[in-house]
Protein backbone atom coordinates (compact mmCIF):
# COMPACT_ATOMS: atom_id res chain seq x y z
CA UNK A 1 0.00 0.00 0.00
CA UNK A 2 2.69 2.32 0.74
CA UNK A 3 4.58 1.25 -2.49
CA UNK A 4 1.81 2.28 -4.29
CA UNK A 5 1.21 5.63 -2.85
CA UNK A 6 5.02 6.59 -3.38
CA UNK A 7 4.55 5.32 -7.22
CA UNK A 8 1.05 7.51 -7.39
CA UNK A 9 3.04 10.18 -6.17
CA UNK A 10 6.19 10.33 -7.94
CA UNK A 11 3.36 10.23 -10.84
CA UNK A 12 1.63 13.26 -10.05
CA UNK A 13 4.98 15.10 -9.13
CA UNK A 14 6.03 14.44 -12.76
CA UNK A 15 2.97 15.58 -14.19
CA UNK A 16 2.88 18.99 -13.22
CA UNK A 17 6.02 19.52 -15.81
CA UNK A 18 4.75 20.63 -18.99
CA UNK A 19 4.87 17.90 -21.33
CA UNK A 20 6.96 18.19 -24.74
CA UNK A 21 6.08 15.47 -27.45
CA UNK A 22 6.73 15.49 -31.73
CA UNK A 23 8.52 18.84 -32.55
CA UNK A 24 8.13 20.49 -29.26
CA UNK A 25 10.30 18.60 -27.81
CA UNK A 26 13.03 19.88 -30.03
CA UNK A 27 12.03 23.30 -30.51
CA UNK A 28 11.57 23.89 -26.57
CA UNK A 29 13.68 26.61 -25.13
CA UNK A 30 14.60 27.93 -28.65
CA UNK A 31 13.95 31.45 -29.21
CA UNK A 32 14.11 33.46 -32.94
CA UNK A 33 13.56 30.08 -34.59
CA UNK A 34 14.13 30.33 -38.49
CA UNK A 35 11.45 28.92 -40.38
CA UNK A 36 13.07 26.18 -41.96
CA UNK A 37 15.02 25.15 -38.69
CA UNK A 38 11.15 24.75 -37.40
CA UNK A 39 10.95 22.71 -40.36
CA UNK A 40 13.83 20.69 -39.78
CA UNK A 41 12.97 19.57 -36.24
CA UNK A 42 9.41 18.90 -37.44
CA UNK A 43 11.05 16.82 -39.91
CA UNK A 44 13.12 15.07 -37.55
CA UNK A 45 10.16 14.55 -34.61
CA UNK A 46 8.93 12.09 -37.96
CA UNK A 47 11.59 10.06 -39.39
CA UNK A 48 13.87 9.91 -36.29
CA UNK A 49 11.33 8.74 -33.80
CA UNK A 50 10.89 5.59 -36.49
CA UNK A 51 13.74 3.80 -35.18
CA UNK A 52 14.39 5.16 -31.32
CA UNK A 53 12.74 8.04 -29.03
CA UNK A 54 13.17 11.63 -29.74
CA UNK A 55 14.56 12.27 -26.58
CA UNK A 56 17.82 10.28 -27.84
CA UNK A 57 18.42 13.46 -30.08
CA UNK A 58 18.24 15.86 -26.85
CA UNK A 59 20.70 13.20 -25.30
CA UNK A 60 23.50 12.89 -28.55
CA UNK A 61 26.55 14.57 -26.96
CA UNK A 62 28.16 16.22 -30.07
CA UNK A 63 31.16 17.93 -30.22
CA UNK A 64 30.92 20.41 -33.95
CA UNK A 65 28.17 21.28 -36.36
CA UNK A 66 30.04 18.83 -38.60
CA UNK A 67 29.63 15.83 -36.25
CA UNK A 68 26.01 15.86 -36.45
CA UNK A 69 26.05 15.70 -40.37
CA UNK A 70 27.90 12.50 -39.77
CA UNK A 71 25.61 11.06 -37.30
CA UNK A 72 22.12 11.86 -39.32
CA UNK A 73 24.26 10.21 -42.07
CA UNK A 74 25.21 7.20 -40.41
CA UNK A 75 21.02 6.99 -39.00
CA UNK A 76 20.08 7.83 -42.85
CA UNK A 77 21.60 4.47 -43.92
CA UNK A 78 19.69 2.25 -41.70
CA UNK A 79 17.34 0.04 -43.30
CA UNK A 80 13.77 1.95 -43.73
CA UNK A 81 15.20 5.02 -41.69
CA UNK A 82 13.11 6.81 -44.20
CA UNK A 83 15.73 9.78 -44.08
CA UNK A 84 16.82 11.08 -47.81
CA UNK A 85 19.92 13.08 -48.55
CA UNK A 86 17.41 16.06 -48.84
CA UNK A 87 15.19 15.65 -45.35
CA UNK A 88 18.99 14.50 -43.61
CA UNK A 89 19.96 18.14 -44.70
CA UNK A 90 16.99 19.88 -43.32
CA UNK A 91 17.27 17.58 -40.00
CA UNK A 92 20.51 18.47 -39.67
CA UNK A 93 20.24 22.17 -39.66
CA UNK A 94 17.39 21.86 -36.93
CA UNK A 95 19.91 19.72 -34.52
CA UNK A 96 22.61 22.17 -35.08
CA UNK A 97 20.92 24.98 -34.52
CA UNK A 98 19.80 23.41 -31.15
CA UNK A 99 23.08 22.62 -30.22
CA UNK A 100 25.24 25.81 -31.82
CA UNK A 101 22.74 28.01 -32.49
CA UNK A 102 23.22 30.66 -36.16
CA UNK A 103 27.02 30.22 -35.92
CA UNK A 104 26.69 26.69 -36.43
CA UNK A 105 24.50 26.98 -38.86
CA UNK A 106 26.84 29.13 -40.80
CA UNK A 107 29.58 26.47 -40.32
CA UNK A 108 27.39 23.40 -41.66
CA UNK A 109 27.02 26.06 -44.94
CA UNK A 110 30.23 26.10 -45.40
CA UNK B 1 41.93 -17.46 -62.79
CA UNK B 2 44.75 -18.53 -60.75
CA UNK B 3 43.93 -18.47 -57.13
CA UNK B 4 46.69 -15.73 -56.84
CA UNK B 5 45.58 -13.54 -59.57
CA UNK B 6 41.89 -13.85 -58.18
CA UNK B 7 43.34 -12.52 -54.39
CA UNK B 8 45.18 -9.57 -56.38
CA UNK B 9 41.93 -8.83 -57.59
CA UNK B 10 39.89 -9.29 -54.68
CA UNK B 11 42.46 -6.76 -52.61
CA UNK B 12 42.55 -4.45 -55.49
CA UNK B 13 38.65 -4.36 -54.93
CA UNK B 14 38.96 -4.09 -51.23
CA UNK B 15 41.48 -1.37 -51.24
CA UNK B 16 39.69 0.51 -53.55
CA UNK B 17 36.50 0.17 -51.79
CA UNK B 18 38.28 1.77 -48.69
CA UNK B 19 39.72 4.31 -50.39
CA UNK B 20 36.88 5.62 -51.36
CA UNK B 21 34.78 5.33 -48.68
CA UNK B 22 37.37 7.02 -46.23
CA UNK B 23 37.63 9.90 -48.82
CA UNK B 24 37.32 13.15 -46.81
CA UNK B 25 38.99 15.59 -44.72
CA UNK B 26 36.65 15.76 -41.75
CA UNK B 27 38.14 15.33 -38.50
CA UNK B 28 36.99 12.46 -36.41
CA UNK B 29 34.18 12.67 -33.90
CA UNK B 30 32.94 10.26 -31.47
CA UNK B 31 29.56 9.94 -29.11
CA UNK B 32 29.00 8.12 -26.14
CA UNK B 33 25.68 6.59 -25.68
CA UNK B 34 23.58 3.71 -23.45
CA UNK B 35 20.58 2.54 -22.04
CA UNK B 36 19.10 1.14 -18.78
CA UNK B 37 16.44 -0.94 -18.36
CA UNK B 38 15.82 -2.55 -14.71
CA UNK B 39 12.37 -4.74 -15.09
CA UNK B 40 10.64 -7.01 -12.53
CA UNK B 41 8.65 -9.61 -13.69
CA UNK B 42 6.00 -11.29 -11.30
CA UNK B 43 4.08 -14.62 -11.90
CA UNK B 44 1.36 -14.51 -10.03
CA UNK B 45 -0.13 -17.72 -11.26
CA UNK B 46 3.12 -19.46 -10.11
CA UNK B 47 3.95 -19.76 -6.55
CA UNK B 48 7.57 -20.34 -7.45
CA UNK B 49 8.20 -18.85 -10.97
CA UNK B 50 11.85 -19.44 -11.07
CA UNK B 51 11.08 -22.97 -12.37
CA UNK B 52 9.75 -21.30 -15.80
CA UNK B 53 11.46 -18.13 -16.27
CA UNK B 54 13.79 -15.32 -14.98
CA UNK B 55 11.28 -13.76 -12.28
CA UNK B 56 12.41 -10.97 -10.34
CA UNK B 57 14.42 -8.04 -11.22
CA UNK B 58 16.78 -8.04 -14.43
CA UNK B 59 18.73 -5.52 -15.73
CA UNK B 60 19.64 -4.65 -19.50
CA UNK B 61 22.80 -2.09 -19.85
CA UNK B 62 23.92 -0.66 -22.83
CA UNK B 63 26.99 1.61 -23.70
CA UNK B 64 28.23 2.76 -27.02
CA UNK B 65 30.88 4.05 -28.63
CA UNK B 66 30.45 5.55 -32.15
CA UNK B 67 33.28 7.01 -33.85
CA UNK B 68 33.02 8.75 -37.02
CA UNK B 69 36.23 8.49 -38.73
CA UNK B 70 34.96 10.42 -42.11
CA UNK B 71 31.72 11.16 -43.18
CA UNK B 72 31.89 7.71 -44.89
CA UNK B 73 33.73 5.52 -42.09
CA UNK B 74 32.84 4.87 -38.86
CA UNK B 75 33.19 2.54 -35.84
CA UNK B 76 30.79 1.37 -33.25
CA UNK B 77 31.47 -0.82 -30.04
CA UNK B 78 28.86 -1.76 -27.92
CA UNK B 79 28.81 -3.45 -24.57
CA UNK B 80 25.92 -4.90 -22.86
CA UNK B 81 25.10 -6.50 -19.23
CA UNK B 82 22.02 -8.65 -18.84
CA UNK B 83 21.39 -12.22 -17.52
CA UNK B 84 24.22 -13.22 -19.05
CA UNK B 85 26.81 -11.28 -18.02
CA UNK B 86 29.00 -8.87 -19.96
CA UNK B 87 28.42 -9.11 -24.11
CA UNK B 88 29.66 -7.35 -26.77
CA UNK B 89 26.77 -6.59 -28.49
CA UNK B 90 28.70 -4.46 -31.53
CA UNK B 91 32.45 -4.14 -32.50
CA UNK B 92 32.09 -3.22 -36.02
CA UNK B 93 33.77 -1.23 -39.24
CA UNK B 94 31.24 1.11 -41.55
CA UNK B 95 32.47 1.70 -44.94
CA UNK B 96 29.79 3.51 -46.94
CA UNK B 97 30.70 4.06 -50.42
CA UNK B 98 27.55 5.30 -51.55
CA UNK B 99 23.85 5.06 -49.74
CA UNK B 100 23.78 2.41 -52.08
CA UNK B 101 26.58 -0.15 -50.84
CA UNK B 102 27.72 0.08 -47.39
CA UNK B 103 30.15 -2.64 -46.19
CA UNK B 104 29.84 -3.25 -42.68
CA UNK B 105 32.51 -5.70 -40.87
CA UNK B 106 33.36 -6.71 -37.43
CA UNK B 107 30.22 -8.19 -34.84
CA UNK B 108 27.02 -7.15 -35.57
CA UNK B 109 22.98 -7.68 -35.44
CA UNK B 110 22.62 -9.50 -39.03
CA UNK B 111 19.40 -7.55 -40.97
CA UNK B 112 17.16 -9.63 -40.16
CA UNK B 113 13.08 -8.14 -39.93
CA UNK B 114 12.22 -5.18 -38.12
CA UNK B 115 12.62 -5.50 -34.89
CA UNK B 116 15.91 -6.06 -34.05
CA UNK B 117 16.28 -2.61 -35.22
CA UNK B 118 14.48 -1.28 -31.90
CA UNK B 119 15.82 -4.26 -29.68
CA UNK B 120 17.34 -1.98 -27.12
CA UNK B 121 15.11 -1.86 -24.50
CA UNK B 122 15.06 2.43 -24.66
CA UNK B 123 13.78 1.92 -27.94
CA UNK B 124 10.72 -0.11 -27.99
CA UNK B 125 7.74 0.45 -24.98
CA UNK B 126 7.33 -3.38 -23.89
CA UNK B 127 9.50 -4.85 -21.21
CA UNK B 128 10.00 -7.89 -23.24
CA UNK B 129 10.59 -8.74 -26.50
CA UNK B 130 8.06 -10.35 -29.50
CA UNK B 131 8.09 -14.17 -28.85
CA UNK B 132 9.58 -14.74 -32.29
CA UNK B 133 12.38 -12.96 -31.22
CA UNK B 134 12.08 -13.80 -27.46
CA UNK B 135 15.81 -13.99 -25.73
CA UNK B 136 15.00 -15.94 -22.26
CA UNK B 137 11.76 -13.48 -20.85
CA UNK B 138 9.26 -15.76 -21.92
CA UNK B 139 7.44 -18.11 -19.31
CA UNK B 140 8.84 -21.58 -20.09
CA UNK B 141 12.04 -20.67 -21.88
CA UNK B 142 13.64 -23.93 -21.21
CA UNK B 143 11.49 -26.15 -22.70
CA UNK B 144 10.73 -23.67 -25.79
CA UNK B 145 13.92 -22.61 -26.21
CA UNK B 146 13.28 -19.19 -26.45
CA UNK B 147 12.49 -17.99 -29.52
CA UNK B 148 12.56 -18.78 -33.58
CA UNK B 149 15.74 -16.14 -33.46
CA UNK B 150 16.81 -14.42 -30.38
CA UNK B 151 17.22 -10.82 -30.59
CA UNK B 152 19.58 -9.35 -30.61
CA UNK B 153 21.31 -11.86 -32.79
CA UNK B 154 24.56 -10.99 -32.42
CA UNK B 155 27.37 -12.02 -34.75
CA UNK B 156 30.78 -11.55 -36.61
CA UNK B 157 31.03 -11.04 -40.16
CA UNK B 158 30.77 -9.01 -42.75
CA UNK B 159 27.05 -7.35 -44.11
CA UNK B 160 26.86 -5.41 -47.53
CA UNK B 161 23.96 -3.47 -47.11
CA UNK B 162 22.22 -0.34 -49.14
CA UNK B 163 19.54 1.99 -49.37
CA UNK B 164 18.21 4.23 -52.96
CA UNK B 165 15.81 6.47 -52.09
CA UNK B 166 12.83 7.14 -54.93
CA UNK B 167 12.18 10.44 -53.90
CA UNK B 168 9.93 11.41 -50.74
CA UNK B 169 9.80 8.82 -48.28
CA UNK B 170 9.90 5.61 -50.27
CA UNK B 171 12.95 3.86 -50.20
CA UNK B 172 14.06 0.14 -51.31
CA UNK B 173 17.24 -1.50 -49.17
CA UNK B 174 19.07 -4.68 -48.78
CA UNK B 175 21.70 -6.17 -46.93
CA UNK B 176 23.33 -9.54 -47.79
CA UNK B 177 25.49 -11.05 -45.45
CA UNK B 178 28.01 -14.15 -43.61
CA UNK B 179 27.91 -14.69 -40.36
CA UNK B 180 29.10 -17.43 -38.00
CA UNK B 181 26.14 -18.55 -37.94
CA UNK B 182 23.91 -20.42 -34.71
CA UNK B 183 25.99 -23.47 -33.00
CA UNK B 184 24.73 -26.79 -31.69
CA UNK B 185 26.76 -29.77 -31.13
CA UNK B 186 27.49 -32.60 -33.97
CA UNK B 187 24.18 -34.41 -31.81
CA UNK B 188 22.12 -31.38 -31.62
CA UNK B 189 18.18 -31.51 -31.08
CA UNK B 190 18.15 -27.71 -31.95
CA UNK B 191 20.78 -24.46 -31.43
CA UNK B 192 22.46 -24.54 -28.22
CA UNK B 193 22.09 -20.25 -28.17
CA UNK B 194 25.16 -20.69 -24.94
CA UNK B 195 27.39 -21.48 -27.50
CA UNK B 196 26.77 -18.31 -29.04
CA UNK B 197 28.09 -16.23 -26.25
CA UNK B 198 30.37 -18.87 -24.60
CA UNK B 199 33.41 -19.26 -24.20
CA UNK B 200 34.93 -17.39 -26.89
CA UNK B 201 33.39 -15.54 -29.90
CA UNK B 202 34.45 -18.44 -32.37
CA UNK B 203 33.07 -20.29 -35.07
CA UNK B 204 32.31 -23.86 -34.13
CA UNK B 205 32.48 -24.79 -38.07
CA UNK B 206 34.42 -24.32 -40.95
CA UNK B 207 31.35 -22.49 -42.76
CA UNK B 208 29.31 -19.16 -42.79
CA UNK B 209 26.07 -19.03 -42.67
CA UNK B 210 24.54 -16.56 -45.51
CA UNK B 211 21.45 -14.44 -45.24
CA UNK B 212 19.66 -11.42 -47.02
CA UNK B 213 16.87 -9.30 -46.43
CA UNK B 214 15.03 -6.86 -49.06
CA UNK B 215 13.08 -4.42 -48.15
CA UNK B 216 10.63 -1.32 -49.15
CA UNK B 217 9.29 2.16 -47.62
CA UNK B 218 6.49 3.79 -49.51
CA UNK B 219 4.90 6.85 -49.17
CA UNK B 220 1.37 6.80 -48.30
CA UNK B 221 1.15 10.51 -47.39
CA UNK B 222 2.76 13.04 -45.96
CA UNK B 223 3.07 11.02 -42.30
CA UNK B 224 1.94 7.79 -43.30
CA UNK B 225 4.54 5.26 -44.78
CA UNK B 226 3.98 1.31 -45.11
CA UNK B 227 7.16 -0.55 -44.65
CA UNK B 228 7.76 -4.29 -45.88
CA UNK B 229 10.39 -6.46 -45.69
CA UNK B 230 11.55 -10.42 -46.66
CA UNK B 231 14.77 -11.68 -44.30
CA UNK B 232 16.32 -15.13 -44.74
CA UNK B 233 18.63 -17.17 -43.46
CA UNK B 234 20.74 -20.27 -43.99
CA UNK B 235 23.12 -22.77 -42.73
CA UNK B 236 24.54 -25.31 -41.31
CA UNK B 237 25.02 -25.34 -37.18
CA UNK B 238 27.18 -28.03 -35.85
CA UNK B 239 30.52 -28.54 -36.10
CA UNK B 240 30.41 -31.19 -39.04
CA UNK B 241 28.30 -29.02 -41.30
CA UNK B 242 25.66 -31.79 -41.29
CA UNK B 243 22.87 -30.14 -39.76
CA UNK B 244 21.16 -27.36 -41.51
CA UNK B 245 18.61 -24.41 -40.39
CA UNK B 246 16.90 -22.19 -43.09
CA UNK B 247 15.10 -19.38 -41.54
CA UNK B 248 12.65 -17.10 -43.29
CA UNK B 249 11.03 -14.09 -42.50
CA UNK B 250 8.66 -11.19 -43.72
CA UNK B 251 7.49 -8.12 -41.66
CA UNK B 252 5.23 -5.13 -41.89
CA UNK B 253 5.08 -1.77 -40.60
CA UNK B 254 2.50 0.81 -40.96
CA UNK B 255 3.04 4.24 -39.35
CA UNK B 256 0.24 6.38 -38.81
CA UNK B 257 2.20 9.45 -37.86
CA UNK B 258 2.75 8.73 -34.36
CA UNK B 259 0.81 5.33 -34.40
CA UNK B 260 2.57 2.32 -35.62
CA UNK B 261 0.89 -0.83 -36.20
CA UNK B 262 3.68 -3.52 -36.86
CA UNK B 263 3.49 -7.63 -37.95
CA UNK B 264 5.75 -10.28 -38.60
CA UNK B 265 6.34 -13.54 -39.12
CA UNK B 266 9.49 -15.92 -38.64
CA UNK B 267 9.88 -19.41 -39.68
CA UNK B 268 12.72 -21.88 -38.89
CA UNK B 269 13.36 -25.19 -40.27
CA UNK B 270 16.22 -27.03 -38.18
CA UNK B 271 17.49 -30.11 -38.80
CA UNK B 272 18.44 -32.31 -35.47
CA UNK B 273 20.93 -35.39 -35.23
CA UNK B 274 18.79 -38.86 -34.90
CA UNK B 275 21.17 -40.12 -33.25
CA UNK B 276 22.13 -43.90 -32.99
CA UNK B 277 18.72 -45.31 -31.46
CA UNK B 278 15.95 -42.50 -32.52
CA UNK B 279 13.61 -44.65 -30.79
CA UNK B 280 15.01 -44.41 -27.23
CA UNK B 281 15.63 -40.55 -28.34
CA UNK B 282 12.49 -39.41 -29.35
CA UNK B 283 8.50 -39.57 -28.47
CA UNK B 284 7.18 -40.40 -31.53
CA UNK B 285 8.25 -43.73 -34.21
CA UNK B 286 8.76 -43.02 -37.51
CA UNK B 287 6.53 -42.29 -40.01
CA UNK B 288 4.47 -44.50 -42.58
CA UNK B 289 7.20 -44.84 -44.19
CA UNK B 290 9.29 -46.22 -41.88
CA UNK B 291 11.80 -43.87 -41.41
CA UNK B 292 12.34 -40.76 -38.68
CA UNK B 293 11.93 -36.70 -39.71
CA UNK B 294 15.10 -35.12 -39.05
CA UNK B 295 13.80 -31.69 -38.78
CA UNK B 296 11.70 -29.74 -36.70
CA UNK B 297 9.45 -26.73 -38.03
CA UNK B 298 9.42 -23.58 -35.45
CA UNK B 299 7.46 -20.60 -36.35
CA UNK B 300 6.19 -17.26 -34.70
CA UNK B 301 4.00 -13.80 -35.12
CA UNK B 302 4.25 -11.12 -33.54
CA UNK B 303 1.13 -7.92 -34.36
CA UNK B 304 1.06 -4.74 -32.46
CA UNK B 305 -0.62 -1.37 -32.14
CA UNK B 306 1.13 1.62 -30.68
CA UNK B 307 0.12 4.83 -29.74
CA UNK B 308 1.86 7.88 -27.98
CA UNK B 309 -0.93 9.87 -25.95
CA UNK B 310 0.48 12.79 -24.09
CA UNK B 311 2.79 11.37 -21.85
CA UNK B 312 2.07 7.94 -22.32
CA UNK B 313 2.43 5.15 -25.17
CA UNK B 314 0.30 2.37 -25.03
CA UNK B 315 0.52 -0.97 -26.58
CA UNK B 316 -1.22 -3.87 -27.48
CA UNK B 317 0.13 -6.94 -28.75
CA UNK B 318 -0.92 -10.33 -29.67
CA UNK B 319 2.21 -12.60 -30.45
CA UNK B 320 3.07 -16.57 -30.50
CA UNK B 321 5.15 -19.32 -31.07
CA UNK B 322 4.60 -22.68 -32.59
CA UNK B 323 6.85 -26.01 -32.96
CA UNK B 324 5.68 -28.67 -35.51
CA UNK B 325 7.91 -32.05 -35.66
CA UNK B 326 9.80 -34.96 -33.17
CA UNK B 327 10.50 -34.28 -29.50
CA UNK B 328 13.20 -36.04 -27.53
CA UNK B 329 11.58 -38.18 -24.54
CA UNK B 330 12.48 -36.09 -22.17
CA UNK B 331 10.52 -33.04 -23.56
CA UNK B 332 7.28 -32.08 -22.25
CA UNK B 333 6.44 -30.33 -25.44
CA UNK B 334 3.99 -32.57 -28.35
CA UNK B 335 4.72 -33.08 -31.92
CA UNK B 336 2.08 -29.48 -32.27
CA UNK B 337 3.20 -27.33 -29.53
CA UNK B 338 1.51 -23.53 -29.32
CA UNK B 339 1.77 -20.75 -26.92
CA UNK B 340 0.22 -17.38 -27.67
CA UNK B 341 0.42 -14.07 -25.63
CA UNK B 342 -2.07 -11.39 -25.17
CA UNK B 343 -0.26 -8.67 -24.25
CA UNK B 344 -0.99 -4.81 -23.05
CA UNK B 345 1.18 -2.33 -21.95
CA UNK B 346 1.34 1.19 -21.18
CA UNK B 347 4.50 3.27 -20.48
CA UNK B 348 4.86 6.56 -18.61
CA UNK B 349 7.11 9.06 -19.67
CA UNK B 350 8.79 10.51 -16.22
CA UNK B 351 11.33 12.99 -16.97
CA UNK B 352 13.43 13.50 -20.24
CA UNK B 353 13.82 10.14 -21.98
CA UNK B 354 13.12 7.80 -18.26
CA UNK B 355 10.05 5.79 -18.50
CA UNK B 356 7.87 3.76 -16.45
CA UNK B 357 7.14 0.23 -18.17
CA UNK B 358 4.32 -1.58 -17.06
CA UNK B 359 2.80 -4.42 -19.23
CA UNK B 360 0.28 -7.55 -18.52
CA UNK B 361 0.44 -10.95 -20.21
CA UNK B 362 -1.74 -13.77 -20.75
CA UNK B 363 -0.10 -17.36 -21.86
CA UNK B 364 -2.07 -19.90 -23.20
CA UNK B 365 -0.21 -22.74 -23.65
CA UNK B 366 -1.35 -25.63 -25.34
CA UNK B 367 0.86 -27.85 -22.54
CA UNK B 368 0.92 -26.20 -19.85
CA UNK B 369 -1.01 -24.28 -18.04
CA UNK B 370 -2.09 -21.09 -18.77
CA UNK B 371 -0.27 -17.88 -16.95
CA UNK B 372 -0.47 -14.24 -16.43
CA UNK B 373 2.41 -12.57 -15.90
CA UNK B 374 3.02 -8.58 -15.48
CA UNK B 375 6.35 -6.22 -15.78
CA UNK B 376 6.93 -3.57 -14.44
CA UNK B 377 10.08 -1.82 -15.53
CA UNK B 378 12.04 1.27 -15.87
CA UNK B 379 14.22 2.68 -18.44
CA UNK B 380 15.82 5.11 -20.45
CA UNK B 381 18.63 5.92 -22.50
CA UNK B 382 21.54 8.09 -21.75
Amino acid sequence: MRTSVAVLALLAGCSGAPVRTGPELLTEGLVDLPQDVRAGCELAAHRCSRCHPLERLSLARVSTPNHWQMYVDRMRVQPGSGISPDDARTIVRCLVFRSFGEAGLKEVAR
Amino acid sequence: MTALVRSVWVAAGLCSVVAVAARGDEPAQRNFAGSIQLDYLAVPTDDVARRQTFDGATIELSMKLAYDFTKNVSAQVKLCYGCHGVEVGMAFFDLRVADEMNFRVGRFVPSFGDFPLRHDPANHRTSDKPLPYDMGRMLRLREWNMGVLPAPWVDNGVEISGTHFLGGLSQIFYAVYAIMGPKGNDDALDFDFIQSRTPYYLDNNSRPTLGARLGTTIELGDTTTFTLGVSGMAGTYDPSNKLWFFLGGADAVLRLDQVFLRAEYLIRRTQFSLGDDPAARFRYGPGADGKYDDFFLKDGFYAEAEAPVDRFDFVVRWDGLRRLGNVPTSSPLRSNSIVLRYTAAVTYRLFGALRLKVSGEFYDFSDFDDEVAIHVGIAGPF
